[in-house]
């Protein structure tokens, strides 16, 4: 079983990585059909990726989210989901060139972690594993998006001086509610986790906030978009200063993940 | 007087101060909490380690500036929830007022279409209302999502909930924290209770892996005379008498006995390195005598199991007489008293009671509601109005994301089959 796992997640990789060059060759070649192309592939390897994940959760006997391997890979995951949604929705493929890259770097750490299959330590073997980790993952995945997608409101000066990229990115207007709508997207499932967290913690530890650094971390994250959302009312800071903030919750959001666990002592060390 | 009150319910300020309250966090979860001076002074140097003790970033989360920064922002929220209620009253109203809406233009521009039904019915509009203008023209009007307007009201109280039981609960909570061994009671002087554990097991799975702790125990309530036995694992908590208790952690110990001619005299279970207390054994009858349980060692060798050392020191009017180890149990002569030590497994406890968690957690369910309300209901309004040439004129408002609104009716508006005559402003 782990040997399928293997194998099938290595193709994913292979299908990120020619994703991701279709879109840039897209952009480049500037040819309609490599975005479709790019699109169908990125769609494939999804669907490869999600054979990967349920082979292992029929090994494992349990959601497949609990280690730095696991989690990482379903962070790849949803994040894959979510850009493929958005760029289906608002027909937008240049959202690929921005949003390929953080899931190959994503899935690339994944690589790098441990994939044994091990059992749970007692703390974690609570029903609201589940829900905790896979709202975390749906989070993660919303605010990569959104952050690819304000990255690009940012450079949408420099993109315009191209003709045909200028046609395939929507109007400022436009991008800004699509962001918009990731980042609230991707706030409703954070406010999800750090509740069912806070109500776990209660049951683990006794504690249901301790301020331990991932926790607190996920909090300064949710004020990042907390702020956003105020400054995207205010005039004047509509545009590119909300755009900021986005990006920064997003860079906030990576390291609540990966930081935290390797820089920072805590009780969440495992995931 | 009046502009400190708008300063302080603003935006701005609330801006403002969320974004000082996320740095503080960011900071101080940088440097490790509840370390002492000399600690700091070990790791960071002496001039960092005032800095940091002088500014209360060694128990940040506790400090006088948090807790008014903390304060501040319920101030504000307080201010601008109770000030802006009127206000979003007033827009409540007018997103429900049908008659008012027609004598606008909206703001998503103006089509044209003879098919007003499925213009309404592709929008998932539902059935209009039939109305009439002001000037007597016959008028089909729909809304939806009006709730949604309440949403930053709602999130913002739940808010205010929730920090208020976060508050509350730090401000009355009770925490006792016990360790001990099978066989041995303990007092929780915060809760009033006595605690006896009768057994305390380590659950493993075949490949050797932990799978649960569990504590058996008996707690009791002296002044009630009430006893409840109870078994305490991660995850489940027992309760008790207002309180609950939680398997929190475990580790290696050591039961001391001293005996004299095979009658026990003395017993106290000892922790490995830790403060007097804990770790130190006095004997009564030969007060100049004392060990120290000095640690724990696993050695590893391929092909063989682990073997376990326990290192005690003795010593004598406070200078080190001899250290001892032994791979399990091991006594030692002392002055004709049998000084017996055995390893045993501890079992931590902690035994709490936060009236006001309840309240913090219907304040984050609130806040949630707030924001699904704010995020998903977009209060929208469609109508039409019937012109001179028998078409329908069709003007919407919406409050948010009118470009993609505005795209949306100009679909629904070319599947009805109908042309625009001007362009939305989305
Ligand atoms: C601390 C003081 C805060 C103040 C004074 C404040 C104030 C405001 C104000 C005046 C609005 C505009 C309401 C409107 O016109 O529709 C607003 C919107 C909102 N606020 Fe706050 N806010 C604060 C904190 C927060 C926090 C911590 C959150 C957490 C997520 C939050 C969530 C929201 C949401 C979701 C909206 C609606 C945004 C939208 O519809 O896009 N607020 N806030």
């Amino acid at each position: 079983m782990q040997n399928a796992e293997n194998i099938l997640f290595t193709i994913t990789m292979i299908g990120y990585f020619g994703a991701m060059a279709l879109y840039f060759l897209f952009v480049v070649l500037k040819k309609e059909q490599l975005a479709r192309a790019a699109g169908i592939l990125q769609g494939a390897a999804l669907i490869l990726h999600t054979a990967a994940l349920v082979l292992r959760g029929i090994a494992a006997g349990r959601l497949p989210m609990t280690n730095q391997y696991e989690f990482a890979t379903c962070f790849a995951w949803a994040l894959c989901l979510v850009s493929l949604i958005f760029i289906r929705k608002y027909r937008f493929s240049v959202l690929g060139v921005f949003a390929m890259p953080i899931i190959f770097i994503i899935m690339g750490y994944a690589a790098m972690q441990s994939r044994d299959i091990k059992p749970l330590m007692p703390a974690l073997q609570s029903g609201w594993l589940a829900f905790h980790v896979s709202t975390a993952i749906i989070a993660y995945g919303s605010f990569g998006v959104s952050a690819a997608l304000s990255a690009i409101f940012l450079m949408r000066g420099k993109l315009k001086e191209n003709g045909f990229l200028d046609q395939h990115i929507p109007t400022e207007n436009k991008l800004d509610l699509i962001a918009y709508r990731s980042v609230c997207l991707g706030l409703l499932f954070l406010t999800l986790t750090i509740i069912t967290g806070a109500i776990w913690a209660e049951r683990a530890w006794g504690s249901y906030w301790s301020w331990d650094p991932k926790e607190t971390w996920s909090l300064v994250t949710w004020i990042i978009y907390a702020v956003y959302l105020h400054l995207r009312l205010r005039r004047g800071w509509k545009g590119k200063a909300a755009a900021i903030f986005a990006v920064i919750g997003f860079v906030c959001v990576i390291f609540t993940y990966i930081g935290v666990n390797t820089f920072l002592p805590g009780i969440h060390s495992y995931a | 007087m009046k502009k400190i009150g708008k300063f302080l319910s603003s935006m701005g300020f609330a801006v403002t101060l969320l974004v000082v309250l996320a740095a503080a966090c960011a900071l101080s979860s940088l440097v490790e909490q509840g370390l002492t001076q000399e600690m700091y002074a070990a790791r960071y140097g002496e001039g960092t380690a005032s800095l940091i003790m002088a500014l209360q970033v060694n128990d940040a989360y506790h400090s006088i500036w948090f807790i008014a920064l903390s304060g501040f922002l319920c101030l504000n929220l307080i201010l601008c929830s109770v000030i802006r209620f009127p206000f979003f009253r007033r827009r409540y109203r007018a997103e429900k007022d049908f008659a008012g809406a027609l004598e606008t233009d909206g703001n998503l521009g103006e089509r044209e279409t003879g098919d007003p039904e499925s213009v309404f019915g592709a929008l998932h509009m539902g059935t209009p209302e039939k109305h009439t203008t002001k000037d007597g023209r016959e008028a089909l009007i729909a809304g939806k999502n009006a709730a949604g307007i309440w949403g930053a009201w709602i999130c913002h109280l739940g808010i205010l909930l929730l920090i208020a039981g976060f508050a509350l609960g730090q401000m009355t909570l009770k925490e006792n924290t016990v360790w001990g061994i099978p066989g041995e009671t303990k007092e929780l002087p915060e809760t009033g209770l006595t605690v006896t554990i009768d057994d305390f097991r380590t659950e493993t799975r075949e490949d050797g892996s932990v799978d649960q702790y569990v504590t058996e125990i008996t707690v009791t309530d002296p002044v009630s005379g009430k006893t409840e036995k109870a078994s305490v694992s991660v995850n489940h908590p027992a309760s008790f008498g207002g309180f609950t208790l939680y398997q929190n952690n475990t580790g290696a110990a050591a039961l001391a006995t001293v005996e004299r001619d095979g009658q026990e005299i003395q017993r106290k279970t000892l922790l490995p390195q830790g403060t007097m207390a804990e770790s130190v054994l006095g004997l009564e009858d030969q007060p100049e005598y004392a060990f120290y349980f000095a640690g724990i060692r696993t050695m590893r060798e391929e092909g063989a199991e682990d073997r376990t050392l326990y290192f005690y020191d003795l010593y004598r009017n406070g200078t080190l007489q001899q250290d001892y180890y032994f791979l399990g149990d091991g006594t030692i002569d002392v002055g004709g008293d049998q000084v017996t030590f055995s390893p045993r497994t501890f079992t931590l406890l902690v035994a709490r009671q936060d009236r006001f968690a309840p309240l913090a957690l219907v304040g984050g369910v609130i806040t949630m509601i707030g924001l699904l309300m704010a995020f998903c209901l977009q209060p929208k309004t469609l109508w039409t109005i019937r012109g001179e040439n028998g078409k329908w004129i069709l003007r919407g408002r919406c409050r948010k994301g009118q470009a993609l609104m505005a795209e949306a009716i100009e679909e629904a508006v070319k599947t009805a089959g109908t042309h625009r005559t001007k362009k939305g402003n989305g």
